[in-house]
């Protein structure tokens, strides 16, 4: 199926996004912020990216902006993680290069569902 | 950092997360009493709680994430300077910190646990009570819910169904591709949603020469035939949806087959498209499916969290242990032959040697955690010492990447929080006090740690008042543990604070008269197998120091014959082995001393101790074992030799019996039992006062 | 002057491709594509392609496809709605049909 990359500083949120992908036959990478996440994104070609805004070092919104820098990511879709009902922080995201969103907390159907939007299928 | 014991559980993950979370969290805020203007450090206990929030909502710790979404919210208005980063702000922060903890604690018991969660739940409504007051927020608390409040949504205007169908136009913002949105999929929703035609409109096609080749030119008219909502279609294109031009239009049920839109609708931007400002925020978590209730939490066991590095290091060796194997099983099925075979066969033993020795040290190396996490909680503990007290306490750590076994770090905090509620209520002085003594008006206390050989050395020193040995005198002749003008050794008198029931707190105070005195802190540390001295200076502090093996699982020890049976001392114990001549034996039948290097040594003949039976062999030994600078000799019949000694603990029909601490099995599958040295030393000195008594 | 695709013409090699179209165009004037390789494409193509067919228009060169778009293309042309009314220079253009049939 497809190759994806979860970036997000809670493991245990990795892990959970890890057991609804890869139950569902996707490969799933993971990095634990937003600058393992950007070294990642530069070393392979990824399907999907799935990412939380709110990270030490690196944050979403910059690692974002930095990916669709890199030729070998234009157009992969990037989701980003948010618990915010903020519209402010959608639509910085949105304008950072982001594909579209996932309000937490969700249940792995919805995670599948907004994957299989975005990737089609 | 990989997981071991969390499994494919993220609920169990969870928990581990929110305990480092909260930790550090914690530490932050306590670096934040420090600088209280630190971005950095508002943004790490900021994050620390969203993180906390978000994760928790996540799996089903719901009262959690309520909870901790009102401290986010104060610290995201500090973070955007609305409010200002004050002490209260942080000190009703730290108790929401406990009150966190247990609510992580709470959620996933039975539900018999209601009645604490009641209890915890008025105790939570107290704290953000405080929090609001601190940061100034008199206004009503936000409603208790992590949930977008968006959820009652309707679309006003026109209906929101279509008989026929609609006619829907639209064009994507100019990077929606290079950001990820492919429209062929759009179109695929929607043909999945009615009979649908779809026509590309390429007329807004730049010339090649001007073309940004990633921008997105196109645009889309569709005949949508079928019952299909207008949710349903702007839910197609949710994640674009503000950026682009969409437009829809009822099909008339008077011109169902009406053709497509004329050309003119070819540009769509001129046309009224509807405004994001008309329409509610919607969310795929709303849109797609509202989240159903969290799943229930599962209890949990305990876990370690291991650098990945060490699994690999592990698995190396694994990998040379099936190598090794497939070699033995090679020459098993080949036979023995000759000195050739034989040479193999010592070969591959002496490889098997050497792997379990690795073996071993990497799996207990697997065990360990820096003391810094052990460090950490006792921050906060003197913290909330000084401002109960209000004195002026700084402490300091030292040695914090010193590694210990994760059960004795666990098991170490208790009495660690015991010695420093000690230092800080009796050892350290008022600041008024300090300063008439000519000492700084902080106290200091110390905690530090140190590896030295199989053992940890942890030091919690102050500098203090010291103990005072004539309250400690007086304390212990009135409990009869000594006699009234008994002459002690300074190190006795004050080893004296060790007995049980004694305490020095002429006042109980909140603090200190818990009920656990000091012969806890020592019986707990003797039963990992450690010790605890106490050294004070009248007027410059005290310390205390404790010696921890580093693990509990194998010590080294040495394998010793009395009459029929095998035994195990603790080799670290061991202080030398001497011979007991037939002439020295019967010469201190009565007394039983030695002397050793000008010094009378007391010591026990196990044989009898233990009851054998059996006649002494004609050269017995005498083990010198030591503890807390009590010796104490043993007589074995014979030294076998040291021996890596795998602990079992006794059965519960055995733990009660003193002397032994514990069994292993040997080579041979015989069973040996482990002394206790601290119950024979203390079995020693008894018997030394016993027979000095009998004069 | 022909100008060939590899399997892949996506978003991500657009702008490459791109730049190979116009310096053909530049160089020689009249330029063919040849697609039939390509395996795996997207819209950018389509609209590239659409975009050097303006470029020629307007600047009096030929421009064409060497061969019929073969069946990748033509189920991408179909999904993106690019066949369903398509003008007759469109069909002569991807599917290599006489005009004014």
């Amino acid at each position: 199926m497809s190759t994806i990359l979860t970036v997000d500083d809670s493991s245990s949120i990795r892990m959970a996004i890890r057991i609804a992908l890869s139950g569902a036959g996707h490969t799933v990478q993971e990095a634990g912020d937003g600058v393992q996440g950007l070294a990642s994104a530069g070393n392979a070609k990824f399907d999907l990216i799935i990412t939380d805004l709110n990270m030490p070092n690196m944050n979403g919104l910059e690692m974002i902006r930095e990916i669709r820098k890199l030729p070998v990511q234009a157009g992969t879709p990037i989701i980003f993680l948010t618990t915010e009902s903020d519209e402010g922080l959608k639509q910085q995201a949105r304008a950072a290069g982001a594909t579209g969103w996932l309000v937490k907390p969700f249940e792995p159907e919805n995670l599948l569902r907004v994957v299989r939007k975005v990737l089609g299928q | 950092m990989s997981g071991v014991g969390e499994g494919q559980d993220p609920v169990a993950a969870f928990r581990v997360e929110a305990a480092d979370l909260l930790d550090g969290t914690e530490q932050a805020l306590l670096d934040l009493t420090h600088d209280l203007g630190s971005r950095e450090l508002i943004d790490t206990v900021f994050r620390g709680m969203h993180t906390l929030k978000g994760s928790g909502a996540m799996f089903g710790f719901d009262a959690l994430a309520a909870f901790t979404h009102h401290c986010e919210t104060a610290f995201d208005r500090v973070r955007k300077g609305l409010a200002p980063a004050t002490q209260e702000l942080v000190a009703v922060t730290l108790s929401a910190m406990d009150h966190m903890r247990a609510l992580v604690e709470v959620q996933g018991q039975a539900s018999g646990a209601g009645l604490a969660a009641a209890g915890i739940a008025a105790a939570g409504e107290a704290i953000l009570a405080q929090l609001h007051a601190a940061i100034g927020d008199t206004a009503a608390p936000p409603p208790a819910t992590t949930r977008d409040a968006a959820t009652g949504n309707s679309d006003g205007g026109d209906a929101g169904e279509a008989q026929g169908g609609w006619r829907i136009a639209f064009r994507l913002p100019a990077d929606a591709m290079a950001n990820g949105t492919n429209p062929l999929i759009l179109l695929d929703e929607l043909r999945d949603l009615g009979e649908a035609e779809v026509v590309a409109q390429t007329g807004a096609i730049p010339p090649l020469d001007v073309l940004e080749a990633q921008e997105c030119h196109l645009g889309w008219e569709v005949t949508l035939r079928g019952p299909a909502t207008r949710e349903a279609i702007e839910d197609v294109f949710i994640f674009v949806m503000d950026d682009m031009d969409l437009r829809l239009e009822p099909l008339t049920a008077a011109a169902p087959l009406a053709p497509p839109l004329p050309a003119a609708a070819q540009t769509p931007a001129e046309t009224p498209a509807q405004t994001p400002a008309d329409r509610p925020a919607q969310t795929p978590a709303q849109t797609l499916a509202e989240t159903g209730p969290a799943r229930a939490a599962r209890a949990t066991g305990e876990s370690v969290r291991v650098p990945a590095e060490r699994l690999d290091v592990l698995m190396d060796r694994v990998g040379e242990l099936v190598i090794v194997q497939s070699r033995l099983a090679q020459l098993a099925s080949g036979g023995i032959n000759g000195p050739a075979g034989e040479l193999a066969l010592r070969s591959i033993s002496e490889e098997v040697e050497r792997l379990a020795s690795e073996l071993r040290d990497t799996t207990m190396v697997l065990r360990m955690v820096p003391i810094a996490t052990l460090f950490g909680r006792f921050r906060r503990l003197v913290h909330d010492l000084a401002r109960e007290t209000g004195k002026v306490i700084e402490l300091v750590t030292d040695g914090e990447s010193t590694e210990i076994d994760k059960t004795v770090s666990e098991r170490l905090a208790d009495p660690i929080v015991h010695l420093i509620r000690n230092s800080c209520d009796h050892g350290l002085e008022p600041p008024e006090e300090r300063v008439a003594a000519g000492k700084p008006a902080g106290g200091r206390l110390r905690l530090a740690a140190e590896q030295a050989g199989g053992e940890v050395l942890i030091t919690i020193a102050d500098d203090g008042r010291g103990i005072d040995r004539e309250r400690v005198r007086a304390k212990a002749e009135a409990n009869g543990l000594i006699q009234p003008g008994q002459v002690l050794a300074d190190g006795e008198l004050l080893q004296l604070i060790f007995q049980p029931g004694f305490s020095t707190a002429a006042q109980v105070t909140n603090l200190s008269g818990r009920g656990v005195g000091m012969d806890v802190v020592k019986r707990t540390i003797e039963a990992l197998r450690g010790t605890i001295d106490v050294t004070s200076q009248p007027g410059r502090g005290s310390v205390m120091t404790l010696r921890i093996p580093l693990t509990l699982a194998i010590i080294e020890g040495l394998l010793v014959r009395v009459g029929e049976g095998k035994y195990v001392i603790p080799l670290a114990a061991v202080e030398e082995c001497i011979e007991l001549s037939l002439e020295d034996d019967i010469r201190s039948r009565g007394r039983s001393m030695i002397q050793l290097r000008e010094q009378l040594v007391p010591f026990l003949r196990l044989r009898e101790l233990f009851d054998t039976g059996t006649r002494p062999d004609a050269f017995q030994k005498i083990v010198v074992i030591a503890t807390g600078g009590e010796r104490v000799g043993l007589v074995v019949d014979q030294i076998i030799g040291s021996h890596q000694t795998v602990i079992k603990s006794m059965s519960c029909l055995h733990r009660g019996i003193p002397s032994f601490s514990g069994a292993t099995i040997l080579g041979d599958g015989g069973v040996a039992l482990i002394l206790d040295v601290v119950q024979l030393v203390a079995l020693g000195q008894q018997q030394e006062e016993r027979l000095r008594a009998a004069g | 002057m022909l100008v060939p695709l590899g399997e892949s013409a996506t978003i991500r090699n657009a702008e490459t491709i791109c730049e190979s179209l116009l310096a053909a165009f530049d160089e020689h004037g009249d330029v063919e594509l040849d697609a039939s390789a390509v395996v795996e494409a997207d819209l950018s193509l389509i609209q590239l392609v659409a975009a050097a067919r303006v470029h020629a228009a307007r600047t009096g060169r030929r421009f064409a496809l060497c061969a019929p778009a073969n069946a990748a293309l033509e189920a991408l042309l179909r999904r993106g709605g690019f066949l369903t009314a398509p003008s007759p220079a469109d069909r002569a253009f991807w599917l290599g049909e006489e005009q004014g049939r």
